[in-house]
Formats: structure tokens, C-alpha cells, sequence
């Protein structure tokens, strides 16, 4: 649904975005963390199948999903999922805790979680909220929602087919670890055709 | 209904603090005061930053700014923050608030509702709550250990360290589901001669380190798989696998029978004991572990009837009471 070009430019926008979810990350966490964003499609609902993502990766399998809405005329819903037992690495690196070897699954509590909570609430203000600039509309955000849950639980009960879902994997490199997870973001066809239509805007004038 | 709101914002048991676009505080909750023990009256009107020092710091006023100015909602975690606001007194140290900051616009003024969760209780609960998981878990694998040692006792010999009877008959039962394995392999059966004399002549100590110093023999002397059990007594036996031919039993024969007669130093005594030993290589007259033994046993007594210090290797004729056809040695 997007050519390279478009893609590519989602990808550069993306990326600053995240540059400055990291760079807040940065600061909080008092150590070096980079956000990077090597790749990212955009399909209709009924063809996003996140069975993929296990797939490819079998750690995703049991993941933390984290989740929140956002609205007004660009709206939709913002994803970020990590494999659980990754969740706890990232949760040890950003409070610079030696890892250990086990079953972070098992680990996870609920402070653990509210550490991906904030971080994921993080990368969703600087990524929708880039959004918002580019597209020069004002966004409102509810809080982050936080859950353990599977992969086969969220695709048949968290994603709407009339929706348009902008997927990305993502990494997080930290000084002594580097976690992917996944974001995505479901978007109303409406929002979609907004996106797409600034993006080909910015590429004529590039073009010229 | 302004006074009901106001009423149920102070009985909630979440800090509530709300502020206009220039920081200022325009509501201060119960709670707020509980926890900070800052009165209403003197926090209203005044900045935030001025009553909260954390406020002061340059991440925490982005996170404001982000509200106010760019509409966006912020969670920070205890886990990352520990906490925001500290009572004037007491221990502060191990106090953890969560904080949720949400903009609400009302008309042309934005303003930022702060709340504050304290879940310092929670976070005790939840680490004694590990320390208690981990505790378990710990006591958990001491027993497992301990099975696991207790298990291995269960199939040694106490006095020799080799498997005792219990643990070579379940090797050869299992071994009887695995013919691959089965169809090369064969059984010793060792019984000293001469043993009792030691221990009528030496005691029964004597008797025990020779029997502890047969064992170290018998282990040097086979494969790392081959396994050596003591039945009981001064009976031991070897199940030996993967055998390529009749000739390499017979240089295993040879070689134990020779290594055994050597005189065995104990104590400062000189100690001679010889060894015959039956052995028979598995075939398909034998159907399970009490054949394979009683058949290795059958051809040991064929060696001991034949003069001791030898081994016999059986065949059918020594069932039907002719003469095996073992090799001497010597």
C-alpha cells in the first residue's frame, strides 16, 4: 500500500521521532539509548496478521502489549508489543541491573510493567505526537494501558478490519543489551488517506 | 455540584493536583495534603514547582510543558521516579509513587491534572512477596537436590561406589527395550575365590578394603561405558556394549583374570584372591535380565568348576552340563 519512496520518508520522519523519545529515555534513564526504526508496511486490517510476528520470532509468542488511544481528525490506536521475557532485559538495562540468566516471564512484576508502561508512553507521545506536528492537527492521548498477553489473543481481539495498520519493528540499544519490539498503529481509513496525502505532498516538494 | 465533585476528589485516596497553563496550583486534594502534609490553603495559587522541588527539574517541567502546550498524557513509574512529592517529615527514603499527568482543556484555559498514586505499601508487599517466591524457589531445589543425591544412593553400592543390583537391573530391563543396543552386548558375572579366607584370616575390614580395591581394578580396566555393578558379596557383574566379536571378550576375560591375581598391597599385607568370571554375550535364547545373569552365572560356575582363575565364555552345552569352551588363562 506504500511505495519505497513514501516509505522511505515515513521511515526518515519516524525516525526523528523516535531520536527524540530516545533521547528523553536518555535523560531519565541516565545512560545512552538509541531508538532505531530499520523497516515498516502499512496493510489493511484484514491482511495485518500478527501470527506473523511469532513466526518469525517465537519469543513474541508470550509478549507485553501496550496500548493507547489517541484522537481528534488524525485518530487511531497505538501498539507496542515486546516479547516478555525481553521485557524484563529492557527493564534491567534502563535501571542499569545486571540481567540474569531465568525466566523473566515468571519475573515480570508490576513495577516491571510500569516501566514499560512509561517507556512505551514515551515512544507513543513522540511518534503520534510527530505525527500531529507533521500533519499540523492537535491530538489528545489517553494514558498507556498495560496487559501480559498472547499473540493468538491479540489478533482476534484487538484489531478492527475496517482499520489500517502502520507496522514497525523497532529496536532498543542499550549499553549492554538491545531489545526489538513491535509497534503498530491502527488508523482510521480517514487518518490513513491524511497521512499518505502529506507524505505525497512532501515528496512533490522534494521532487521540486 | 461543584461542592460534590470537590467532596469526591478529597475522599478519593489518589493525590489530585490540577494546574493552569502558567503552573499555578488551582486544586490540591486531601490526599495531596496527607502525603505531603502541605495544608490546601497553602498551596493554592502557588506554583508548583515552588511547593514540589521535584518539579524544579528540567524533566519533569518537559513533562509538564508536554501537557500544557502538546495535549499529551504522561505515566512515570515508581520504579524509575521512586517519587514526586515527600512529606516535609519523616523517612522519605522508601517512599514510591506512581504519577499519571493528563492536560484537560476547559474553554480557551488548558490546565494538567497530577495525580499521584502512593504505592510505597505495594512495592513492600510485592519485594517480601519475591523474597518469599525466591526463598521457596531456593528450598525448592535444595530438594530436588537432594532427591537427586538420594537417588544415587539408592543405586550405589555403599561400600564399593558401584551400581548395586537395584540400579543394574533396571540398566539391563531398559536395555531389553533397546535390541539395537542388546544385540551387541554381554554380561560378566565375577565371583573372587578365595575371599572367604581373607576375611576368615584377616577380618572382616580386610575383607571390605579388598573388595573396595577389586572394584577401582574392575573400573580401570573396562570402557567408560561399560558399566560395573556389585551384586552383593564378593559377586560383581559387567554389562559391556557395542562388543565387536568373541575375540574382544576374550582379551577383557584375559585381561581381568591377570590384572585380579596380581598380589594387592592392603594395609601392609600382601593380599592374593583370584577371579572367575562367566560371560555371556547376549543372544536371542535370552528374553530378559534374569536369563542374561542366570546365563553369565551358569558359565561362571563352569570356571569355577574348571580350577577358578579363569573365565568361560558360555555356550549351550554348559546348560545341557558339558564343558564350556572358554579359554584358560594363566
Amino acid at each position: 500500500m506504500l511505495s519505497d519512496l513514501q516509505k522511505d520518508l515515513l521511515i526518515e520522519i519516524l525516525n526523528t521521532n523516535l531520536g527524540v523519545a530516545a533521547s528523553l529515555l536518555s535523560e531519565m534513564v541516565d545512560q545512552k539509548v538509541i531508538l532505531s526504526l530499520p523497516s515498516l508496511d502499512l496493510k489493511k486490517g484484514n491482511e495485518f496478521d500478527l501470527r506473523l510476528l511469532n513466526r518469525e520470532d517465537p519469543d513474541f509468542n508470550t509478549s507485553v502489549l501496550c496500548s493507547m488511544r489517541f484522537g481528534n481528525d488524525f485518530s487511531g490506536n497505538a501498539y507496542i508489543v515486546f516479547p516478555a521475557d525481553k521485557a524484563k532485559y529492557l527493564v534491567n538495562a534502563c535501571l542499569a541491573e545486571e540481567p540474569d540468566n531465568g525466566d523473566y516471564y515468571n519475573r515480570l512484576t508490576a513495577q516491571d510493567l510500569d516501566v514499560i508502561r512509561e517507556i512505551s508512553n514515551i515512544i507513543f507521545n513522540a511518534v503520534i505526537g510527530g505525527f500531529g506536528n507533521l500533519l499540523g492537527v492537535r491530538l489528545e492521548y489517553s494514558l498507556p494501558q498495560i496487559e501480559m498477553t498472547t499473540i493468538d489473543a491479540m489478533d482476534s481481539g484487538i484489531l478492527p478490519e475496517e482499520m489500517h495498520f502502520l507496522s514497525m519493528f523497532n529496536s532498543f540499544y542499550l549499553p549492554k543489551s538491545q531489545v526489538r519490539g513491535v509497534i503498530f498503529i491502527a488508523l482510521s481509513v480517514n487518518s490513513e488517506k491524511m497521512l499518505i496525502n502529506k507524505i505525497d505532498e512532501m515528496l512533490v516538494g522534494i521532487n521540486d | 455540584m461543584i461542592e460534590l465533585y470537590k467532596f469526591a476528589l478529597n475522599s478519593i485516596d489518589i493525590g489530585v493536583i490540577i494546574i493552569d497553563s502558567s503552573q499555578t496550583i488551582t486544586f490540591w486534594n486531601e490526599y495531596m495534603e496527607r502525603i505531603s502534609q502541605i495544608h490546601q490553603s497553602e498551596a493554592l495559587g502557588r506554583k508548583l514547582s515552588e511547593i514540589c522541588e521535584t518539579f524544579k527539574k528540567k524533566l519533569y517541567q518537559d513533562i509538564i510543558e508536554s501537557a500544557l502546550l502538546y495535549n499529551q498524557s504522561r505515566f512515570c513509574s515508581s520504579k524509575l521516579h521512586k517519587a514526586f512529592v515527600y512529606p516535609k517529615e519523616g523517612n522519605i527514603e522508601n517512599i514510591r509513587q506512581n504519577m499519571n499527568i493528563k492536560p484537560a482543556m476547559i474553554g480557551d484555559e488548558t490546565y494538567a491534572i497530577i495525580q499521584i498514586e502512593d504505592i510505597t505499601a505495594q512495592v513492600s508487599n510485592e519485594y517480601k512477596m519475591t523474597s518469599l517466591i525466591n526463598e521457596l524457589k531456593k528450598g525448592y531445589l535444595e530438594i530436588k537436590e537432594s532427591e537427586q543425591i538420594n537417588r544415587q544412593l539408592a543405586r550405589r553400592d555403599p561400600l564399593t561406589k558401584l551400581a548395586n543390583r537395584h540400579a543394574i537391573m533396571q540398566l539391563l530391563d531398559n536395555t531389553f527395550k533397546d535390541p539395537k543396543t542388546l544385540q551387541s552386548s554381554a554380561l560378566l558375572f565375577l565371583d573372587l575365590d578365595g575371599f572367604k579366607s581373607v576375611n576368615d584370616t584377616y577380618g572382616h575390614l580386610m575383607g571390605d578394603n579388598l573388595l573396595v580395591r577389586v572394584a577401582g581394578i574392575l573400573k580401570s580396566k573396562v570402557r567408560k561405558d561399560d558399566v560395573v555393578a556389585r551384586l552383593g558379596g564378593d559377586e560383581f557383574i559387567i554389562f559391556i556394549s557395542n562388543i565387536d566379536s568373541i575375540e574382544s571378550l576374550e582379551t577383557i576375560g584375559n585381561k581381568l583374570v591377570s590384572e585380579i591375581a596380581k598380589p594387592i598391597l592392603i594395609d601392609g599385607t600382601m593380599i592374593h584372591v583370584t577371579v572367575s568370571i562367566g560371560i555371556a554375550p547376549y543372544d536371542d535364547s535370552i528374553k530378559n535380565s534374569n536369563d542374561f545373569i542366570k546365563v553369565a552365572d551358569q558359565a561362571m560356575y563352569c570356571a569355577k568348576r574348571e580350577g577358578k582363575n579363569k573365565f568361560v565364555i558360555y555356550d549351550k552345552k554348559i546348560e545341557s552340563g558339558s564343558k564350556g569352551k572358554g579359554p584358560l588363562t594363566k
